[in-house]
């Protein structure tokens, strides 16, 4: 530091007069804000500083001032005469709201897309990536700027939906709500970029990945108007305020959008962390967080509608598809666990035990998946005994629970195992990530539901539109078959498919145990000791100061 | 500034493979703190990718590289703590000017208010860029690139400076003032890896060089070590006023040079042997009555040394 200390009076005498003899308002204001600035995001500093510059946000900007501006004209020539009578506020603020959605749901998701694909292609990204700035940080700064670039747009509108509130016909909770979804839409929709981002690093599958995105969202865009204009149609419904299903469905979709907004940031912070870093056990515990809020939903459906079967049959299906999902991503972890996550194993045996799933790899990965799932339908079938057990009224019994739980389980099971087999093989010739994995469990299934199918139709002898045993292998038909009409028979398909359903679980789990055996439990590794003696000299360590003048050097 | 026997820079047995390309093929070497290494081969030795890896932008197939002690591959955030890294290429932001630039990377490694601002100031002032502060960094020349992006190395004050490339594109002056830049910094006690594909422009700024070839670290050590090890024998150029016969036939007798030329009073013959030889050669001469015009030794030149060294093989 010596080289830098030197210079401290000529920069004490640069920026001295500058703080001292501005007495101008703007100028304390400045100084002021550039405090304020130190505290923020270096990421959000700088991009508020370019985007300011920005022809694009200038252009962006001034359409919508312009169409907001345009359509208030309108509007009030259009319900002139009675506008202060007549319930015209509701449809003012919904094509306002449409107005936002361009620049929200469309430009702001692309522009965090395209801010973090472009660090990538011009190489600022791996900068960036060496400086020290945390994958985390650099997220969270340009979804920061999203934000921020979303407050402009909220504040340039909010005269005009101020205006609206005037007007009759619209409310302030419904105001407030409607601004609350698209600025929630808007969070998620950026962060979404931002994950999309990361898929590739290659130029020409940006380029390909650039037009998906675009249209992506313009999907998006197209989609949320329309649902505007279909919820100024069924307007009478938000009315209900005072009823609990709306408030119970309200938070039901907001603790689903929190656990999905944090899975996608989680996502994208792991696809731009170093591989040595730990890029798992954040994203498995949002996982189970989900789990459990799935769990929590539909058992609170299940009570609301009266101990009613379906309610926990879908818990049981959403949990099933939820964590076959997360498994097909789990399976695509590189295998080797670094040295580095290796050192944060605890040393306690329980800490093991209870931290050993969260630990990335595929091995824990498809275990923790299957967990996940297993752990589920058995929640669902005790939770279906103790409402027997206790008399209360069902039409379906725990056999049929059981099964039906234990079929999607089974197959879960076996595609999965499939899947990470198969990329257990892959990974011997070249390196094969997460969406790579996430593709081949999506074209496992595919096929496996499909080339019956057209094995099937291409035998005249068996009737076409009946299920058959060469019908097996996809999940979908043979779980509707025998769960799909609501009493269960006993008939020689349904044990030849239970049967062949054990024991290929049971093969697979075996195989997946033989395995990966020696993956599960990794052993812990030392602490490096340059890494021990520079945490102690970090360390705010309180010496005894000694005042013998021998002691010191 | 002591400089301690610590590596500050430390490759061990570093392989980096690209499919059947085998870009860094076990390459160890060491740095120690204040030294300036210069790291020199032809186009696709494999200096880029081993400089990726020290910069933790890039993980070793085998093997490992420290910097100050920690692992490239399991403490990355310590090394990046302690490392200035230039690529060779300039990474550009639209709607950005230098000192934004600067200030943006500044906040990137977490300095704060005054220490941010000394840091600016002085870098700004140490590189040369604060005379072009506002001008935005789309339409900078070349040799206003390599500063800014020298700035953007040190402005965190990092102990160890990886250079890829830094004199590609420089006119003359510019590379002497960036030769100056690293001298300045390197007696501040900063450690140097900088790479280049000439070895004359290395020699005047390192201390030590490594050539490397193919992913091979080829020969290593200062510049004077290699040029010897290299060296088999020098031309030596005599002018002679009279008796260029007799002198042959002398040389031939005594010496018995592997090649011999007449050219009118000039001879240029072979010689095993380092300068003491040559100045005994001189005396033996002299005493044996030859009228000695001009004498002069030519050793292999530092282009020759990297020709010798490396085969020009290409993978
Ligand atoms: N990402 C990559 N994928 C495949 N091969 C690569 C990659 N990066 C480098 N290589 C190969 O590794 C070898 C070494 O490349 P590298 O860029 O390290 O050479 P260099 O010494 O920096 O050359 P130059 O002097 O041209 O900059 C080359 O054969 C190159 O083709
Ligand atoms: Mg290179």
């Amino acid at each position: 530091m010596s080289a830098i200390d030197s210079v401290e009076e000529i920069n004490v005498s640069a920026t001295e007069p500058e703080a001292s003899s501005s007495s101008d308002f703007w100028k304390k204001t400045d100084v002021f804000l550039e405090n304020c600035s130190e505290y923020l995001n270096p990421i959000l500093v700088k991009e508020t500083r370019q985007a300011l510059k920005s022809k694009q946000f200038v252009i962006t900007f001034s359409l919508v001032l312009i169409a907001a501006w345009g359509w208030s004209m309108l509007g009030i020539a259009m319900y002139s005469p009675g506008i202060a009578y007549s319930p015209a506020g509701a449809s003012l603020l919904h094509i306002y709201l449409d107005i936002l959605l361009f620049p929200l749901v469309l430009i702001i998701p692309f522009s965090a897309f395209r801010s973090l694909a472009s660090e990538q292609e011009d190489g600022t990204y791996e900068l960036l990536s060496i400086s020290t700035l945390k994958p985390e940080q650099i997220i969270r700064g340009k979804l920061g700027s999203a934000i921020l670039q979303s407050m402009v747009y909220f504040s340039a509108l909010a005269p005009c939906i101020g205006f609206t509130y005037l007007l009759r016909g619209i409310d302030i909770i419904t105001i407030s709500i409607l601004l609350l979804i698209v600025f929630l839409l808007t969070c998620i929709l950026s962060v979404t970029g931002l994950l999309l981002a990361t898929v590739t690093r290659s130029k020409q599958w940006q380029s390909v990945l650039s037009v998906v995105v675009v249209l992506l969202f313009a999907f998006c865009y197209f989609f949320t108007v329309w649902m505007s204009l279909f919820m100024n149609t069924i307007d009478t419904s938000w009315q209900a305020y005072d009823q609990e299903e709306f408030w119970f469905i309200l938070a039901a979709i907001i603790s689903a959008y929190v656990s999905y907004f944090l899975l996608i940031f989680y996502a994208a912070t792991a696809q731009i962390t170093f591989a040595s870093e730990n890029r798992s056990s954040k994203l498995r515990a949002v996982m189970l967080v989900q789990h459990f809020l799935i769990l929590g939903w539909m058992f609170y459906i299940w009570v609301y509608s009266n101990f009613d079967a379906p309610a926990l049959m879908f818990a049981a299906g959403m949990l099933t598809v939820h964590w076959a999902i997360m498994g097909a991503l789990m399976n695509g972890e590189q295998s080797t666990l670094s040295p580095r996550v290796r050192r944060s194993i605890p040393d306690t045996l329980v800490g093991r035990i209870s931290l050993n799933w969260f630990l990335p790899g595929p091995a824990r990965g498809y275990f923790y998946a299957i967990s996940g799932i297993i752990g589920g339908g058995l929640s669902v079938v005790l939770i279906q005994l103790c409402a027997e057990l206790a008399g209360l009224d069902h039409w379906y019994g725990i056999e049929q629970m059981f099964w039906f739980t234990f079929t999607m389980s089974a197959y879960a099971i076996i595609y999965l195992g499939m899947g990470r087999l198969i990329m257990m093989a892959l990974r011997k010739y070249f390196f094969a990530d997460v969406f790579l994995s996430f593709l081949i469990h999506i074209l496992l299934i595919m096929i496996g539901s499909f080339a019956p199918l057209i094995l099937h139709l291409s035998i005249p002898s068996i009737s076409n539109y009946d299920y058959s045993l060469i019908e097996m292998p996809n999940p979908f038909w043979s779980i509707t078959e025998f769960f799909g009409r609501g009493s269960l028979s006993y008939n020689y398909q349904f044990i030849v498919l239970q049967f062949f359903l054990i024991t290929g679980t049971a093969f697979m789990l075996l195989l997946q145990i033989v395995v990966s055996a020696k993956d599960l439990v990794p052993e812990k590794v030392a602490v490096p000791s340059r890494v021990l003696e520079e945490d102690a000299l970090l360390m705010p360590v309180e010496e005894p100061v000694s005042d013998d003048p021998w002691d010191q050097e | 500034m002591i400089k301690t026997r610590k590596p500050m820079i430390e490759l061990r047995r570093l392989h980096r493979f690209f499919g059947k390309t085998k870009a860094v093929n076990d390459i160890s070497f060491e740095v120690y703190a204040g030294q300036a290494f210069g790291y020199i081969g032809p186009n696709g030795a494999g200096k880029t990718t081993s400089m990726r890896i020290l910069a933790t932008l890039d993980l070793p197939s085998a093997g490992d590289a420290l910097l100050d002690g920690f692992s490239v591959i399991n403490d990355p955030d310590r090394v990046r703590k302690r490392l200035g890294f230039m690529p060779d290429y300039f990474g550009t932001y639209s709607n950005v000017n230098c000192w934004e630039y600067l200030d943006f990377y500044a906040r990137a490694y977490g300095l704060r208010g005054n220490e941010r601002r000394k840091a600016l100031n002085y870098t700004m002032d140490f590189t040369g860029v604060d005379v072009m502060k506002n001008k935005p960094i789309a339409g900078l020349s070349k040799g206003m690139k390599q500063r800014l992006c020298l700035g953007r190395a040190m402005i965190h004050d990092p102990a160890v400076l990886i250079l890829d490339e830094p004199a590609a594109g420089l006119d003359p002056r510019a590379r002497i003032e960036l030769r100056e830049m690293i001298r300045r910094l390197a007696a501040d006690g900063k450690t140097f890896l900088i790479s280049s594909h000439i070895l004359t422009e290395l020699a005047e700024m390192c201390d030590v060089v490594g050539i490397i070839e193919q992913g091979e670290l080829l020969a290593s050590g200062t510049v004077a070590e290699i040029q010897k090890s290299q060296v088999d024998h020098s031309q030596i150029r005599v002018r002679v006023l009279c008796n260029t016969d007799k002198l042959m036939q002398w040389l031939n007798e005594n010496e018995k040079p592997e090649t011999l030329i007449a050219d009118g009073e000039l001879l240029t013959f072979s010689h095993d042997g380092d300068r003491h030889s040559e100045a005994a050669l001189l005396k033996k001469m002299v005493e044996a009555k030859f009228e000695i015009a001009e004498f002069a030794a030519q050793h292999t030149s530092l282009e020759d040394v990297f020709l010798n060294v490396t085969k020009g093989r290409v993978q």
